[in-house]
């Protein structure tokens, strides 16, 4: 007999292992949120809580997502519970989606919950302009960005540096490349943790990860990352579309992409050196790809000082392609970037581990906080918000697919007593790339997406079909979901005009 | 062994080999395109645990020989003991002209990860894109 299903290691025998599957029925315990109690799968030591509505759920059941989600349950130090954001999806090892804190002092801090792209995440940049004015010159803004920001794979940087300077750029992070004469100095506050993450130690990276990310910084990567010229067409509340700066008709700029090749190798790396540290230090894994150590220990310190490098690396990733970006606009418009307005909202992570304080039971504790395709959504009580933001919270973004939108939401108090300050970070796959390609060839799509007045510029049009809109969740489901749930409150939508992609 | 060069004074030959004539001809076209322009041969010694830590190290060893030597891999010559690994692998330089890039990958994952050596072999793998 064989068992299958992902996570499930071996038939029950006696003890069974953890991770077995024993029952993966939920609960509703609230609106839009439901428990996957403990006992789901072998060795729970918290209850899965999953935030969706009814046909969200259903299709999770399906998808053996809710494994995943119990699994990570399985894991040593978990506080509270394995959340999984509504945007929900198979990943490996965590769910795509999925959010997890442990104890910093009895936890672990796991590779696998931080997932390939390491600081994977959004920027938002404002312009003064309407974009209705500028609807004409869009084809060529794009064309623009497309030859000033390398892209695809094997798309080089255009900046050189030495292992030294590199090693040197991310423990620094966006400060340092500020320094070096990229980009504002304004941009430094505007992005999660300054863009600068503590406890980088360069030593902890291998010699490969350097190799790698040597001549991709300040390149777009493929898959699905992009940078979009979009319009704002709908404002939710007034007092936090004053305060973001925006307004409705207006022109932004989207910036998706990550780590690069630095990031995957890091994370790599210790995937692989962390394959027998459970055994040592007397846990056992549901899955090879839920690798962990605990934050205390020698490797789960390794970890976590190479993966603050590429936290860095990729918040200067997306810092200097803002500065093609700008360059780009000032070409175009014949006007200064500060002339065009053009500024940062915010920079997010949505793949990361993080030490933070939050609040458990009325006591503060300091927790290694996993968020694996999910957003931080700190509310004005939370602080470490730039001073324009602090009573509005942080500036959160929701990327949804090429044909139709993508949303500016805020960060809630709400969120921090229900999954500590997290929310969504994109719409949700819901077909495989191999999927998306039966339904429609890149061609066609582009002549779709040029017919409702999008500029599609893409370094392979054939892949362009797995990044269909078909593929994806509608992501206002998603965020419909994430304010029903208080995790997050709508503040602007915005419709793409200009899609660049690798 | 696919084919040798045989040196001579005024031409270049080669000795193609294969199990029948069919192979035999296309040994000895792999050969002439050898004389044209030559494949960079790299070599690769793993060693893993087991094997299927080893299948993962093996998949992104070619990775990382891809985005960082700038090679595309056709030919394959894999040898394994244990979970020891010898391999002599072929390609080219990538140009983005000639070699269209279909799908990044990120890296080789540990998901559903499957390494079957009896009877009829197979392994299974998925990728991170």
């Amino acid at each position: 007999m064989k068992l299958e299903g992902p996570g499930v290691l071996s038939p029950a025998g006696f003890p069974p292992r953890p991770g077995y599957r024993m029952t993966l029925l939920t609960r509703k315990i609230a609106d839009y949120t439901y428990e996957l109690p403990i006992g789901a799968v072998e060795g729970m030591r918290a209850p899965g809580i999953i935030y969706a509505d009814e046909p969200l759920i259903k299709k999770a059941q399906d998808e053996g997502v809710l494994q995943q989600v119990a699994n990570v349950a399985t894991l040593p130090g978990i506080v509270k519970a394995s959340f999984a954001m509504p945007d929900i999806h198979l990943g490996y090892g965590f769910a795509v989606g999925g959010v997890a804190a442990f104890d910093a002092k009895d936890g672990v801090i796991s590779p696998g919950g931080v997932g390939f792209d390491i600081n994977c995440g959004v920027r938002l940049l404002k312009t003064s302009l309407e974009a209705a004015a500028v609807k004409e010159q869009i084809p060529a803004l794009m064309h623009e960005l497309s030859r000033s920001i390398p892209k695809g794979v094997g798309g080089k940087g255009r900046l050189r540096l030495s292992e030294g300077e590199l090693a040197e750029a991310v423990v620094g992070g966006v400060p340092w490349a500020v320094k070096n004469g990229y980009g504002e100095a304004a941009d430094i506050e505007f992005c999660e943790e300054e863009g600068h993450f503590h406890g980088a130690n360069p030593d902890k990276v291998s010699s490969r990860a350097y190799e790698r990310g040597a001549n991709q910084l300040g390149t777009l990567g493929a898959g699905n990352h992009f940078v979009e010229v979009q319009e704002v067409t709908r404002t939710f509340n007034q007092e936090a579309t004053r305060t973001f700066g925006l307004f409705k008709g207006q022109l932004v700029v989207m910036i998706h992409t990550g780590s690069r090749g630095f990031g995957h190798q890091v994370a790599s790396d210790y995937l692989k050196t962390m394959g027998t540290v459970p055994t040592k230090y007397g846990f056992e894994l549901p899955d090879r790809q839920l690798a962990a150590a605990p934050v205390t220990s020698p490797e789960g310190k390794a970890y976590y000082a190479a993966m603050a490098c590429a936290m860095n690396y990729a918040w200067l990733n997306r810092h200097i392609i803002t500065h093609f970006t700008r360059l780009s606009f000032e070409y175009i418009f014949r006007k200064s970037a500060s002339t065009l307005g053009l500024d940062l909202l915010y920079d997010i992570a949505h793949n990361g581990a993080k030490l933070e304080k939050h609040e458990v039971n009325g006591q503060v504790r300091e927790l290694s906080v996993h968020r694996k395709g999910a957003t931080r959504s700190f509310g004005p009580k939370m602080g470490g918000l730039p001073e324009t933001y602090k009573d509005i919270g942080q500036p959160v973004f929701i990327p949804g697919d090429m044909g139709r939108a993508s949303f500016v939401l805020s960060g809630t108090d709400e969120s921090e007593k229900q999954a500590f300050s997290s929310t969504a970070h994109g719409a949700g796959r819901l077909l495989s790339r191999k999927g998306a390609k039966k339904i429609i060839s890149g061609v066609e799509l582009k002549a779709r997406l040029e017919a409702k007045g999008i500029t599609v510029v893409a370094g392979h049009i054939p892949s362009l079909a797995e990044e269909a809109p078909e593929a994806y969740k509608d992501v206002q489901e998603v965020v419909d979901i994430a304010e029903g749930a208080g995790l997050s409150l709508k503040v602007a939508k915005l419709k793409p005009l200009g899609v660049l992609k690798g | 062994m696919d084919y040798e060069v045989l040196s001579h004074t005024a031409e270049t030959g080669i000795r193609a080999y294969g199990r029948d004539l069919n192979q035999s001809f296309s040994n000895a076209a792999k050969g002439m395109f050898y004389l044209i322009k030559p494949a960079q041969e790299i070599k690769i010694s793993l060693q893993s645990s087991n094997t299927k830590e080893l299948l993962v190290d093996w998949l992104n060893e070619l990775l990382f020989r891809f985005e960082t030597e700038g090679l595309v891999f056709s030919q394959f010559n894999v040898r394994i003991s244990g979970a020891s690994l010898k391999a002599s692998v072929k390609g080219e330089e990538y140009s983005p002209e000639k070699h269209p890039i279909k799908t990044q990958i990120k890296a080789t994952t540990y998901h559903n990860l499957e390494v079957e050596s009896n009877n009829q072999a197979y392994v299974q793998v998925y990728f991170d894109v």
